[in-house]
C-alpha cells in the first residue's frame, strides 16, 4: 500500500512538473536514463559510450551532478519501477532524492533498491566526461581542480572539452592556464603533425618544469641495436661503442637483443672447469696448470672442442660483433618533423632556464659574497692595522648569529626583531671584542703568532661554550623569513640539502681532536666527495621509515603536531624550534615527493576533488616517462659507477670497522648535532665541526 | 758520541727517561709483564710516542727554523696512508687466498688480484685498483713510499712556497690550504684511497692473526719508542751543530743570514722536507696502532693542534715539544675518555667531557700570556744557566726575533 | 788597482720617489772610500742595490775582473761572490754565542749539506780566535751575543764581516754608539782592511771620515754630488748648501 501511494505521489509530481520542464523532458536527463535504463544500471566499458554521449549532448544542468554521483556509486535504482535516485542511508531505510531536483522523494528499504556499481573502466570514462562539465563549472575551485586532473593524466580526448571551455572562461588566470594546458595537450596529442608542431613551437617560450616534461616525453627514445639502421625509423642518434657508450654496455645490449653470446666471465669459466674436473685434470690439462689464466684457457678450449661447454667468446668475436652492429636511439614518436621541433623547443627552453639559473646563482653568490666580505674585512683590518691574526673571528660571527636568533625567540615579529637584533649584535660583539683586546691581545702585540695561538684557544673555548649553552638554532633567521615570504621551492630544497652553506657558529673553524677521530660523527661522502644525502637512496629521498626519525620521539601527539602545522600554514610562526623543523623538514609534510609526481607515489590518494591540497606547480606527468627510470625528468638514474652500497659494513669484508661513519670540516648533520647539543647523542664529547 | 751528549745534556736525559719509561711500560704491559696496563692503554701510549715524534719535528721546523707550518699533520697522515695501503692489501690477500684455497681449482694470480680489488674498493663502488696502489703488494716498496710520498710532497710544496719567499703568517695559511686541499681530495672516492671510508683494519698485521693484540701493541710501543729515540737524536744532532746555528739565524733574522751568503731557501727546504719525512714515519707507526685512517685525520685542525702542543710544551727545545705533545694528548684522552671525575659544585656539575675543550682553550691563552716558554720552562729552574737565552721579542717569522727593535726600521 | 765594482746609470724609485737617480760609482781593489750625505740621500739604498736587496729599475752593476752583473744574482750569491755588509744597527744573532756568530760568518762552504756535516777544524777555531782578538771580544766568545753592549755588538758585526773574508766591505755607520777609543780602533781596523780589500764606509760623523783619510763621495738625492778628498768636497759650494741648508 505505501508503495502504491508513493508511486502515485511520484506520478503526481511528474504531472505537475511536466508542463514546466516540457522542453527538457524529451531530451532531459530522466528521459535519457529511462531510454538507457539497462545500460545505466549495468554499465559496461564497451557500451557505455553511447549513453555518455547522449548525456553530455543533452545539455541538462543536472547531468554533471548525476555523473559525479554515478561514478561515486551513489546512484540507486528502485527495483519496483526502475527509477533512479540518489540515496543516503537513513536508519534501516534509504532516503531517496530526485536526481534532477535533488528533492526528497521518499524512502525505501534497502531490499527495494539496488546500488549501481560502475566498474573501474566505466568510472574512468565517467570522470573524463565529467571534466568538461567541471571545466565550465561556475565554481572556480572546481575548474582549477579539473585542470589539475587533466595535467596529471593528460589524454587526447581532453583537448576538445578544454577548447570548448576556453571560449566561455571569464577568469583571466584560469583562462591562461587553460590555454597553456591546451597548448601542452596539442603538442602531445594534436590531430595533425602541423598542429602539433605549431603547439610545440609555442611551448618554446615557456620555462616551467611541466612544459619541459611534455617536450621530454615527445623526445623519449628507445635504445636499439641492429645490423643496420632500420628504414623509416626516427633515429635520435647513433651510438659508437667506445665513445657514446662503453664497449661493455654495447656488448650487453647485443646480448640482451640475442644478437651475441655473452662473454664468459672468469667465474663462469672457473665454474665450468670445476664442473668438468675429472681425476685431477680438466680436458686433459692437469690441475697444476690451472693456476694461470693461460692454462685455464687451454683447458676451457679443450672442453669446448669436446662440446661440453659453449665456445669461448674471444676478444676478436666481441670486437667483430660490435663492429658489425649499429647501436642507436630511436624516438618513440615516428614523425621526425615533430621530434625536430620538440628538440629545438627544448633547446630554447633549456637555454632560457640556464640563463635564469645563472641569474639565480649570481644573486645567490652575491649575497653570500657580501656576507663573507663583511666577515673578511674585519679580519683584514685586525691583521693589517693591528698585526693581530684573530682566529676567534668566526666566533664573533657566531655571537652575532646567536644574538639574532635569541632576539627572534623573544620578538616574533620578523622585521622588528631584525631592527632590534642589528644594534644588539653590534653591541654584544663590540663588548666581546673590547674584552678580548683588554684581557689578551693587549699583551701580545708584536707577537703575531702567539696572538694566533691565544685567539685560537679563545676560539675553541667559545665554540665549546656555545655548544654547551646554546642550542643549535637551525637555519639563520633571514632564510627562514625568506621561506615564509614565499622563497621558492628550489631554494628551500637546496637549503635543506646544504644547510652547512649557511653562516653559522664559526663556520670557518672546525674542531676535532686528532686523538679521537673515532668519536666524530662522520658524515658519509658521495663519490664526488660531497656530503651525501644521509639517507642515500638513489633518488635522493629518504626512505619513509627514516624520515623525521630524529624528530619522532619528540612528537608527543599527532593532534599537537597537526595543530602546529595549521598555525604554520597560516603564517604564524610560534617559536624557533618549529621554525627550524619547518624549514628543515618541509613543514612536516612530504610535499616534495607528491609535488614532483613521484613514480612511487600513488597519485590517487591525493585528489583535488576530495579536498586534498595539491600544490603548485603540478608536474606534468606523462604516462610512459615516469616509469622509464633512465629518463625520469626529476630523478634520472645515476650512472652505474656512482652506485654505492649503503650501511656501515656494506656486507663486504670481514674486517671489523672501528670507525663510525665519517665526517667533518664544519659540515654537520642538523639532526645529529642537535641531538648532540642536547646531550642526547651517546658520546660525542669531541665535536666534529664548528657549526654544530 | 760522548762529546755529542756532553754538549746536548738534554738529549741524554731525554733518552734516559725514554728508556726508563719503555722499561716501566714493558713491565706493566699485559703481554710482557704484570698486565697492570690494558692493551688499549699501551696502544694509547704507543700512539702518544708517535705524536711526540711529530711534535719534535714540528719544533724543529717552527721553534728552530721559524716556519710555522700548519700542515705537518698532512705528512703524518700520508705516512699512515702509505703503510695502511700495504697492511690492507697484504691482509686482504691472505684472507682471499684462504677463502679460495678451498676451491677445487687453485686460483690464478689475476683472480686473487681482482678479488682483492673487489674487497677493498667494493665499499666505494669500484673493483679496480687505482694506479696509486701499484706498490701496495710489496712491503719494502710501500715502506719506501712512506718516506718518499711525504718527502716529495714537502719538497715540491716547500720549493714552490720558499722560492716565492712566502713567509710568516702567509706561509702558515698556505700550509693550511695544502692540508685542507689534500684532505678534501682524499675524501673523493676517485682519489683511490677509499674516500671517506679511509683504510681500516690496520691493527691486524698480515700473517700475524695468531698473535694477540696485546703483543702487537707492545711491539708497536717499542717501535714507536725506538723511532722517537732515533728521531730525537737525529734532530738533536741537526740543531746542535752549525746547522742549528744557521737555522736559528734564519728564524731570528732571515735577511742577515742571506747576506752572510747562505741560501736561506734551500735550508728551509731541507728542514721542511726532513721534518716532513719524519712526520710521515711517525704516521706510519701511529696508524697501525689506531687501526683506521681516513681523510679527517689530515684536516687542518689536526695541524693546528700540533702547533698548540709545541707551544704548550715550549718552542725552541726539543724535549719541550715532546713533553707538550705527551701531556696535552694524554690529558685530552683522559678528560674526554671520561677518566676525569666530574666535579659537583652543588649548583652545577662540571662534566669534563664537555668542559675539557673550554679548559684547553683557556690554557692556550694562559700559556701564551703567562708562560711563553711553556712546560719546558720549568726545567730552566733546575739548570744553572738558561738553556735558551732570553729572547728579544718573539720567534715570529714575520720580522724575525727582533721585531720590536727592527720591525719599525725595516718598514 | 783594478776595478772591483762598477755601477753606472743606476736608478731606483719607490712609488714614484727616486731614491737613486742615475748614479754612477766605481771602486777598485784595494781602496777605502767614504760615502757621506744628508738623510735620505740614498746611502742605504745604494748598499741595498749592491747586496741585491733592492733591484734597480735601470742601470748596471758589474763585479770583479770578469765584469759579472750583480743584478742577476741572489743576495746569497752576491755575498758568496765576496760582498760583505755591516748594517746600520748591529744585527747579530742575539740568541747565539759570539763564537757561533763568528763561526756562521766564517768563510766556508754554504750549502745545507756542507753545513750539516760540517765539523769544527783547528784552522777554523784559530781564525775565530784571531778575529775575536782583533775585535777585542776574546773574553766574550762563550757569551750570548744578546747580552753584549751596543758597542760590542758593533764590533761583533765587524768581526763577522771580517770572518766572511769578502773582497768588498760595505760598512754602514760603524762608529755609531762607540767611545772615542773604540772609534780609533775601528778606524785602524778599516784602514788595515782597506790595504787588501775594497772598503766602502757610510758615515755621518765628519771627524770619523776625516780620520779615515780617504776619497769621499757625497751623495745627494740619489746621485753623486761631489767626489774627492774630504777637504775638496767640503769646499764644494753644493755640498755646503746641502749640508747647511740654503
Amino acid at each position: 500500500m505505501p508503495r502504491a501511494l508513493l508511486s502515485s505521489l511520484a506520478l503526481l509530481l511528474c504531472l505537475i512538473l511536466a508542463p514546466l520542464t516540457a522542453a527538457a523532458q524529451e531530451t532531459g536527463l530522466k528521459a535519457i536514463l529511462q531510454q538507457y535504463q539497462a545500460e545505466v544500471a549495468k554499465p559496461g566499458r564497451q557500451t557505455v559510450d553511447a549513453l555518455i554521449e547522449a548525456l553530455v549532448s543533452s545539455g541538462d544542468p543536472a547531468v554533471p551532478a548525476f555523473l559525479q554521483n554515478w561514478g561515486d556509486r551513489e546512484v540507486y535504482q528502485r527495483k519496483t519501477d526502475g527509477q533512479f535516485f540518489f540515496a543516503s542511508k537513513n536508519g534501516g531505510d534509504y532516503a531517496l532524492s530526485d536526481i534532477v531536483t535533488g528533492q526528497l522523494a521518499g524512502t525505501a528499504p534497502s531490499a527495494e533498491i539496488e546500488q549501481i556499481r560502475p566498474n573501474g573502466g566505466v568510472r574512468r570514462v565517467i570522470s573524463t566526461a565529467l571534466v568538461q562539465f567541471q571545466l565550465s563549472d561556475p565554481n572556480i575551485a572546481n575548474r582549477i581542480a579539473a585542470l589539475d586532473a587533466i595535467a596529471r593524466s593528460p589524454s587526447a580526448d581532453q583537448i576538445e572539452p578544454l577548447r570548448a571551455s576556453i571560449e566561455t572562461e571569464e577568469d583571466p588566470g584560469v583562462l591562461a592556464r587553460k590555454k597553456r594546458l591546451d597548448g601542452m595537450l596539442t603538442a602531445s596529442f594534436g590531430a595533425t603533425p602541423e598542429t602539433r608542431i605549431a603547439a610545440i613551437g609555442a611551448l618554446s617560450s615557456e620555462l616551467s618544469v611541466d612544459v619541459r616534461a611534455v617536450l621530454n616525453q615527445i623526445l623519449t627514445t628507445r635504445a636499439g641495436v641492429a645490423e643496420s639502421l632500420p628504414e623509416g625509423a626516427n633515429i635520435a642518434r647513433v651510438l659508437k661503442p667506445g665513445k657514446e657508450l662503453t664497449e661493455a654496455e654495447a656488448y650487453a645490449r647485443l646480448v640482451s637483443a640475442d644478437l651475441a653470446q655473452p662473454v664468459q666471465s672468469r667465474e663462469q669459466i672457473k665454474a665450468a672447469l670445476t664442473a668438468n674436473l675429472e681425476g685431477g685434470a680438466v680436458g686433459g690439462v692437469p690441475l697444476g696448470q690451472l693456476v694461470s689464466e693461460a692454462g685455464r684457457a687451454r683447458a676451457y678450449a679443450a672442453l669446448a672442442a669436446e662440446g661440453l661447454v659453449p665456445a669461448r667468446v674471444t676478444e676478436e668475436d666481441r670486437k667483430a660483433a660490435l663492429s658489425s652492429h649499429v647501436f642507436y636511439e630511436e624516438y618513440l614518436e615516428p614523425d621526425a618533423a615533430i621530434t625536430d621541433a620538440a628538440k629545438a623547443a627544448l633547446g630554447s627552453v633549456r637555454t632560457r632556464v640556464g640563463l635564469w639559473q645563472a641569474v639565480d646563482f649570481g644573486l645567490d653568490s652575491l649575497s653570500l659574497a657580501s656576507i663573507y666580505f663583511l666577515a673578511a674585512i674585519g679580519l683584514a683590518i685586525t691583521f693589517g692595522v693591528m698585526g693581530v691574526i684573530n682566529m676567534a673571528h668566526g666566533e664573533f660571527i657566531m655571537m652575532g648569529a646567536y644574538t639574532g636568533y635569541v632576539v627572534q625567540q623573544i620578538i616574533p615579529d620578523y622585521t622588528l626583531s631584525l631592527i632590534v637584533a642589528l644594534p644588539l649584535a653590534f653591541a654584544i660583539t663590540f663588548a666581546a671584542g673590547v674584552a678580548m683586546e683588554r684581557l689578551v691581545i693587549r699583551w701580545l702585540y708584536h707577537r703575531p703568532l702567539e696572538t694566533l695561538l691565544a685567539t685560537f684557544g679563545i676560539s675553541i673555548a667559545l665554540q665549546q661554550l656555545a655548544k654547551k649553552r646554546l642550542r643549535h638554532p637551525g637555519p639563520p633567521a633571514d632564510l627562514a623569513a625568506l621561506a615564509r615570504r614565499g622563497m621558492d621551492h628550489q631554494r628551500r630544497r637546496r637549503h635543506r640539502q646544504h644547510p652547512h652553506r649557511d653562516l653559522r657558529a664559526g663556520a670557518g673553524l672546525p674542531v676535532l681532536d686528532p686523538l679521537h677521530p673515532q668519536q666524530d660523527p662522520h658524515r658519509p661522502r658521495g663519490p664526488c666527495g660531497h656530503p651525501e644525502p644521509r639517507h642515500g637512496r638513489l633518488d635522493g629521498h629518504q626512505p619513509r621509515q627514516d624520515q623525521h626519525a630524529d624528530l619522532r620521539p619528540r612528537i608527543r601527539h599527532r593532534r599537537d603536531r597537526r595543530h602546529r602545522h595549521r598555525s604554520l600554514r597560516a603564517g604564524h610562526l610560534r617559536d624557533g624550534r618549529q621554525l627550524h623543523r619547518a624549514e628543515l623538514h618541509d613543514r612536516g609534510r612530504r610535499r616534495c615527493r607528491q609535488r614532483l609526481g613521484h613514480p612511487r607515489r600513488g597519485r590517487a590518494d591525493r585528489h583535488p576533488a576530495k579536498g586534498h591540497r595539491v600544490d603548485e606547480p603540478q608536474q606534468y606527468a606523462g604516462s610512459a616517462n615516469l616509469h622509464d627510470p633512465l629518463h625520469h625528468p626529476v630523478h634520472p638514474v645515476p650512472p652505474q659507477g656512482h652506485r654505492r652500497p649503503q650501511g656501515p659494513r656494506c656486507g663486504r669484508l670481514t674486517m671489523p670497522r672501528t670507525q663510525h661513519p665519517p665526517v667533518l670540516l664544519g659540515r654537520n648533520i642538523p639532526g645529529e648535532s642537535r641531538a648532540a647539543a642536547r646531550g642526547r647523542a651517546p658520546a660525542a664529547p669531541q665535536p666534529q665541526g664548528a657549526s654544530a | 758520541m760522548t762529546s755529542f751528549f756532553a754538549r746536548n745534556k738534554s738529549a741524554a736525559w731525554f733518552l734516559l727517561a725514554l728508556a726508563l719509561f719503555v722499561l716501566l711500560v714493558t713491565v706493566l704491559a699485559p703481554a710482557t709483564g704484570t698486565g697492570f696496563l690494558s692493551t688499549s692503554f699501551v696502544k694509547t701510549l704507543g700512539k702518544t710516542l708517535c705524536l711526540m715524534l711529530v711534535a719534535v719535528a714540528m719544533d724543529v721546523v717552527w721553534g728552530y727554523t721559524g716556519i710555522l707550518s700548519l700542515g705537518h699533520m698532512a705528512f703524518f697522515g700520508l705516512g699512515g696512508y702509505m703503510i695502511g695501503m700495504w697492511l690492507m692489501y697484504a691482509r686482504t690477500e691472505l684472507i682471499i687466498a684462504e677463502s679460495l684455497r678451498a676451491a677445487p681449482i687453485p686460483p690464478t694470480p689475476e683472480e686473487i688480484h681482482d678479488a682483492i680489488g673487489q674487497q677493498i674498493f667494493g665499499v666505494v663502488g669500484s673493483a679496480d685498483f687505482p694506479w696509486l696502489w701499484g706498490f701496495a703488494h710489496s712491503f719494502p716498496l710501500q715502506l719506501a713510499m712512506v718516506v718518499l710520498v711525504p718527502g716529495i710532497l714537502a719538497l715540491v710544496f716547500g720549493w714552490l712556497a720558499f722560492r716565492s719567499r712566502v713567509t710568516g703568517v702567509y706561509l702558515s695559511i698556505l700550509t693550511q690550504a695544502m692540508t685542507l686541499a689534500l684532505s678534501l681530495y682524499l675524501f673523493q672516492n676517485e682519489a683511490g684511497l677509499r674516500g671517506n671510508n679511509g683504510l681500516s683494519g690496520l691493527q691486524n698485521l698480515p700473517g700475524l692473526d695468531a698473535v694477540p693484540q696485546s703483543t702487537i701493541s707492545i711491539w708497536f710501543f717499542w717501535g714507536s719508542a725506538l723511532a722517537l729515540g732515533l728521531g730525537y737524536l737525529l734532530f738533536a744532532w741537526v740543531v746542535s751543530g752549525k746547522m742549528g746555528s744557521v737555522i736559528r739565524g734564519i728564524r731570528d733574522n732571515e735577511n742577515r743570514v742571506r747576506f752572510l751568503g747562505y741560501h736561506v731557501e734551500s735550508y728551509k727546504l731541507f728542514i721542511f722536507t726532513l721534518t716532513g719525512i719524519i712526520s710521515g714515519l711517525a704516521g706510519a707507526l701511529y696508524y697501525p696502532q689506531a687501526g683506521i685512517i681516513n681523510p679527517a685525520e689530515i684536516a687542518p685542525i689536526a695541524s693546528i693542534y700540533l702547533a698548540v702542543w709545541v707551544a704548550i710544551g715550549g718552542r725552541g727545545r726539543l724535549y719541550g715539544a715532546a713533553l707538550g705533545a705527551a701531556v696535552v694528548s694524554l690529558l685530552s684522552s683522559w678528560f674526554t675518555g671520561g677518566g676525569a671525575p666530574n666535579i659537583n659544585l652543588g649548583f652545577y656539575t662540571i662534566n669534563w667531557t664537555d668542559w675539557w675543550l673550554v679548559l684547553l682553550g683557556l690554557s692556550f691563552v694562559a700559556v701564551t700570556l703567562l708562560a711563553p716558554k711553556g712546560i719546558g720552562g720549568i726545567f730552566d729552574l733546575f739548570s744553572r744557566r738558561h738553556a735558551v737565552p732570553e729572547r728579544v721579542g718573539d720567534f715570529g717569522p714575520d720580522q724575525g726575533a727582533r721585531r720590536t727593535v727592527e720591525g719599525e726600521e725595516e718598514k | 788597482m783594478s776595478t772591483l765594482l762598477e755601477m753606472s746609470g743606476v736608478s731606483v724609485s719607490f712609488d714614484g720617489f727616486k731614491a737613486i737617480n742615475n748614479l754612477s760609482f766605481r771602486i777598485g781593489e784595494p781602496e777605502l772610500r767614504a760615502i757621506i750625505g744628508p738623510n735620505g740621500a740614498g746611502k742605504t739604498t745604494f748598499m741595498d742595490i749592491i747586496t741585491g736587496k733592492t733591484r734597480p729599475d735601470e742601470g748596471r752593476v758589474l763585479w770583479g775582473e770578469k765584469s759579472v752583473s750583480l743584478l742577476k744574482m741572489s743576495e746569497s750569491q752576491i755575498a758568496r761572490a765576496g760582498v760583505g755588509r755591516k748594517f746600520q744597527k748591529p744585527t747579530v744573532f742575539e740568541a747565539q754565542t759570539v763564537r757561533e756568530n763568528l763561526a756562521m760568518a766564517l768563510k766556508n762552504k754554504r750549502g745545507p749539506f756542507d753545513v750539516l756535516f760540517h765539523s769544527k777544524t783547528r784552522a777554523g777555531a784559530e781564525r775565530i780566535e784571531a778575529i775575536a782578538a782583533e775585535i777585542g771580544l776574546s773574553d766574550q766568545l762563550g757569551r750570548i751575543s744578546g747580552e753584549l753592549s751596543h758597542g760590542q755588538k758593533q764590533w761583533l758585526e765587524i768581526g763577522m764581516l771580517l770572518a766572511q773574508d769578502p773582497r768588498l766591505l760595505l760598512v754602514d755607520e760603524p762608529a755609531a754608539g762607540m767611545t772615542p777609543a773604540e772609534r780609533e780602533h775601528t778606524t785602524d781596523l778599516l784602514r788595515r782592511a782597506a790595504t787588501k780589500h775594497a772598503v766602502v764606509v757610510v758615515e755621518h760623523d765628519m771627524e770619523f771620515v776625516r780620520r779615515l783619510d780617504c776619497k769621499v763621495t757625497v751623495l745627494c738625492e740619489g746621485s753623486v754630488l761631489a767626489e774627492g778628498s774630504l777637504d775638496h768636497v767640503t769646499a764644494n759650494q753644493d755640498v755646503i748648501d746641502v749640508y747647511l741648508g740654503r
